[in-house]
Order: structure tokens, then sequence, then C-alpha cells
């Protein structure tokens, strides 16, 4: 018993199906053809036998045929519940069996229309060629090739039945000779015809199933292993996130006290301090407030380069915004009795952007212009180009060698002229970079050694 | 011991050197002030005296420990303004609502005497010496 057992288990594991939910849809599939399948038949035996002389009895084989849309109820009905049925126990081997009963009981109906319409004489039988390649795609190679010998077994056994007078012949054609179904080499030639035809077809439409579900198998496999790699990045970067707040907690907590403390002493303690000691007090102050910025803005990068950075984009007045920062910076520029000097045509479009950043963009480079410029003109220039929305920041400063120029938006760079003029971080040109960029824009600088800088940022228009 | 007109001004942070630091710069504008290393001894000593302004560190034991006392010193009944004290530029970092917290204002370290006297001077009604 034991034994009977495990063969019946290792018969059903034969039709089990490796890939569920695709055999799912293809019943249901299967399903809805039958129902074209139906009206075909019915439509190819009313129009053969109102057309041709032929010796069938059209009412047998059209209540024959309505055996396929009285199953296909059948199917449809059973295939609803077996759908909301997916807890009961091994419930794919259910479906797998109902994929196999279908098409068994297809070549039923169909070597009982081919005997009862002429049996070794009609054609139709390379229609099992169909049932075959459904088979081969919906159910697995052992179950197709036992359909193949099911449909090799009924449409021999039918020609041995006739032949022998076992079964009455159904005469199809008035012109046949009579006694054809009995002919031996006919019979012989027909049967090695329809055999090897049925196998080869399982072979190969087998063979470039099988071929197609290794593809997908490797599909699937790099799906899985790109989803648990995007799972392991978003890991990554929520970590990341959260080390990076961490850092920008500890590293400016001792530099934040270090500031207050210096502040304080130069504050409250300013009439026991000599000159030279609020001297050094003032510019060690001035070094760690360089160092916080210089984490503030670091931190500010590394955020923006993480891969879920979302900008606010809102349409913006580049000339409100523009006309904010210089009211700020206009001290700045008369104290060293720089021009500014501004030009915008009066239908400059807004700008697709950030506020905040693009605010943030133009200060830096109106800052760097008037930090970096001891005589001449500051000039901003906006019009519209090509969808976007051109500003020029240029100056008639110190500006860059071309070595300096390619270096330019790399973190930490700073030129030697800058270097030697005041403290900065090199990292406010990398962050106007990222943001534009960001933007879907882009930023190219122009500038020679004592002859001023260009800096060009193109913005989306809105 | 504080005067009748001195204002009390209780600052709640884990960092011994920032506290040291703003205790003299108040204490030099004529305030009193006391100070709490935790959230816990803050805690007890709001219940005990209400000062009149706090300020309050955010990150402390934990990410949120400013915005829990804060809720904890609402409910205790002390209507002191409470201003939070951030290292992180950004109150959205955390996705804070300040006002919603309960805070009255926000500094950010490094403190600046310029920045948090004027501020303090503005929550307490006082006339500043711009």
């Amino acid at each position: 018993m034991p034994e009977t057992e495990s063969i019946k288990k290792r018969a059903i594991k034969k039709f089990r199906l490796t890939h569920q939910a695709e055999l799912v849809e293809r019943i249901d599939w299967l399903i809805r053809v039958r129902w074209l399948a139906a009206i075909g038949v019915s439509l190819t035996i009313l129009v053969a036998t109102y057309l041709f002389d032929l010796l069938i009895d059209r009412n047998q084989l059209l209540l024959i045929s309505s055996a396929i849309p009285l199953c296909n109820i059948g199917y449809y009905f059973y295939f609803k519940w077996l759908l909301h049925r997916k807890q009961l126990p091994s419930w794919d081997r259910r479906v797998a069996l109902f994929a196999n009963a279908q098409i068994s009981v297809d070549l039923i109906i169909l070597i009982v229309l081919i005997y009862t319409s002429g049996g070794a004489e009609n054609l139709f039988f390379f229609y099992f060629i169909f049932h075959m390649i459904i088979a081969s795609i919906l159910l697995s190679t052992t179950a197709s090739y036992l359909q193949a010998t099911l449909a090799v077994l009924l449409f021999n056994l039918m020609l041995l039945f006739e032949g022998l007078g076992l079964l009455p012949h159904h005469r199809l054609f008035p012109f046949f000779e009579e006694l054809i179904y009995r002919n031996p080499v006919f019979l012989l030639g027909l049967s090695a015809v329809f055999t090897s035809t049925i196998y080869l077809s399982v072979y190969m439409a087998t063979s470039i199933t099988r071929r197609l579900r290794t593809r997908e198998e490797e599909l699937i496999q790099l799906k899985d292993s790109l989803e648990e790699t995007n799972r392991e990045c978003k890991e990554m970067h929520e970590y990341r996130s959260h080390f990076i707040l961490k850092v920008e907690h500890e590293l400016k907590a001792p530099l934040a006290a270090i500031e207050s403390l210096i502040a304080v002493i130069l504050t409250s303690f300013t009439e026991t301090l000599t000159p030279k000691v609020r001297e050094l007090l003032s510019r060690a102050e001035k070094r760690s407030h360089v160092l916080i910025e210089m984490i503030r803005e670091l931190l500010e990068l590394s955020r923006m380069q993480t891969a879920d950075y979302r900008f606010d984009l809102k349409p913006l007045c580049l000339e409100s915004i523009l006309g904010h920062l210089l009211g700020i910076l206009r001290a700045q520029a008369e104290d060293k009795s720089l021009s500014l000097e501004t030009k915008f045509p009066g239908d400059l479009p807004k700008v697709l952007g950030d506020k905040k950043a693009i605010e943030q963009v133009l200060m830096n480079l109106l800052s760097n212009s008037l930090k970096y410029t001891e005589s001449g003109v500051v000039s901003i220039e906006a019009t519209p180009e090509d969808g976007f929305v051109k500003v020029t920041v240029a100056d008639t400063g110190i500006g860059m060698s071309e070595e300096e120029v390619q270096m330019i938006f790399e973190e930490f760079f700073r030129g030697n002229q800058a270097k030697e003029k005041s403290e900065g971080t090199g990292l406010g040109l990398s962050i106007v970079k990222e943001i534009v960029e960001g933007h879907g824009g882009r930023i190219e600088v122009e500038s020679a050694p004592g002859k001023g800088s260009k800096f060009m940022v193109w913005l989306p228009a809105a | 011991m504080t005067t009748p007109d001195q204002k009390l001004i209780l600052m709640i942070d884990d960092d011994k050197d920032i506290l040291e630091a703003i205790k003299i710069m108040l204490e030099t504008e004529g305030f009193a002030v006391d100070t709490a290393l935790n959230s816990k001894v803050g805690l007890e000593k709001v219940t005990k005296t209400c000062p009149d302004l706090i300020l309050v560190d955010m990150m402390m034991e934990t990410v949120d420990a400013g915005a829990k006392i804060t809720e904890e010193i609402k409910n205790s009944g002390c209507n002191a303004p409470i201003l939070m004290i951030s290292s992180i530029s950004d109150a959205t970092s955390y996705n804070l609502d300040i006002t919603a917290i309960g805070f009255s204002g926000l500094i950010q370290k490094p403190i600046m005497p310029a920045v948090l006297i004027p501020l303090i001077k503005q929550k307490l009604g006082m006339k500043s010496n711009a």
C-alpha cells in the first residue's frame, strides 16, 4: 500500500506545475477560448452540412458539440469555487489536475466528433495538434506527453474498432471508396502520420516552453535579487540618514560649546583680557565657526545626495528673490564701493524650484562675487532661453585660472587667491551645483585670473 | 536667591560647558539662572518653582527628550515660555513642528549673546538694549 501511495504521489507530482499563478491565468484563458471554440465547431458543422454534399447527421453532431459549452459551464463554476479555496490542502495539485482533466475531456469530445463525422475519412484529426500545443504550454512536460499518448490511443482505437467493424462507420464523403476505412495500408499510414505528428508537436512545443520557463526563472531570480538589493539599499539609506543626524549632533555639540565659551569670555570678561588675548580668542572663534559651517554644509550636501531627497518645487519669481537678496547684500557692496547692476526683461518667466534652495544658490553666487571683488561691478542678469531661465552673475574680481575653473565645484576646493583672501569651507559651490542639477538645470563658469568670473545658471522655467 | 524684580531662567541641557557659558551670559545681563543636566532634574525644579523662562536642549537622553520634557512642563501647570535649543540646523530634520510641541522659539547652537539676550528679553516682554 505504501508503495502504491508513493507511486500515486509520484504520478500526481508529475502533473504539478512550477508556475501556479501563470497556470491560473492560463486556465482562465482556456475556459474563455473554449466558448469561441464551441461557437466555431457549431458554425463549421452548420456551414459544412449546408454547403457541401456530406453524409453526416447534422443534429447528432450538434448534440455532441453541445458537450463543449456544457462542460465549459461546469469548468467555469468549478474554477470560481477553486479560486476562493486557496486554503485547501494541496490546492495547487487540484489546479494542476483540473487543467489536465479539461484537456483530456476536450480530446474525448474531439474524437467522438471525428468518429461521428467520418472517422478515418475526417481530416479534422489535425485539430489534435492545437490541444497538444495548449497542453505543452499549460502542463508539465510529462503531463503533455501523457496527454499526447491519450490522443494517440483514442485515435488509433477509433481506427482499429472502425476497421474491425466493432464500431459502425459513419460515412462522410459520398465520393470516397466505401471501404477505405478498412484498407490496412491506408489505416497504417494514417496512424503513423497522426502518431508522429502528435509526438513531434509536443516535443517542439515543450522544448520551446522549457526554454521560455528557464528564461522566466532567471528573470524571477534577477528580480528577487534586485528587490533584495533594493531593500538593503533602502535600509542603508535609512541607517545613513540617522547616522548623519547623529554625527551632526555629536560633531556640532562640542564645537558649539567651544564657540559659546569663547563668546562668553569675549563679552563678559573683556576687561580682564589683554588686546592680544582678545585677538587670539577672536581668531579661534572664527576658525571654530568655519568648522561648524563646514559640518553643516557637508551634512547638507550628504543629505541632498541621498536617493530619496526631494525639493519642494513651486513657480518662483526670480526678480523678487533677487531683490530680497540684494537688499541684504547692498550694505556689503557699498562698504567696498562696488556697483550692483541688475538686468531683467519685463516678461521674465517664473522658474520651477524649491524657494529655500534657489535662494541659497543665488545668495552663494552673489556673496562669493562680493567677497572676491575689491573694485568694479557685480552684475546679475536673467534671460529666458529654450524652456530655461539663464541667470548670470558676473564680477570684476580676482578670477580663477583654467585649472581652478575645472575644480571649482569639487568639495572643499578653494582657489589659492580665495584662500589668501578669507576663510571658507570650500563646499558652497558643491552645494550650489547639487541644487541646480537636482532641479534639472546646469551651471557653468567662465573666468580668468585678474579678470573676474562669470557664473551662469540655467533653471527650468515654470 | 532671586530678588523680586529679577527674572529666573531655568536651563535644561546635558552639556556642562554650554550650561556654564549660558549661565555667565545671562547672569551678566542681570538674570538669575538655574540649571539642570537632565530632564528628570529639570522637571523637579520646574515643579518646585516655575521659572520666568525655560531653555531646553532638544537632544538629551533621547533624540526628542526636549519635546517630551516640554509636554511634561506644560502638564505641570507652569506656563513659562520655553525656548528650544538645537544643534540640528533645521527643526525639519526631525519633522518637528515646534509650535505644536509647545516651544515659543528656537535657538541654534552655538548660542551667541547677541542672539540669545534680545530673544529672551522679547519673550519676557522686556525692553532690549539695542
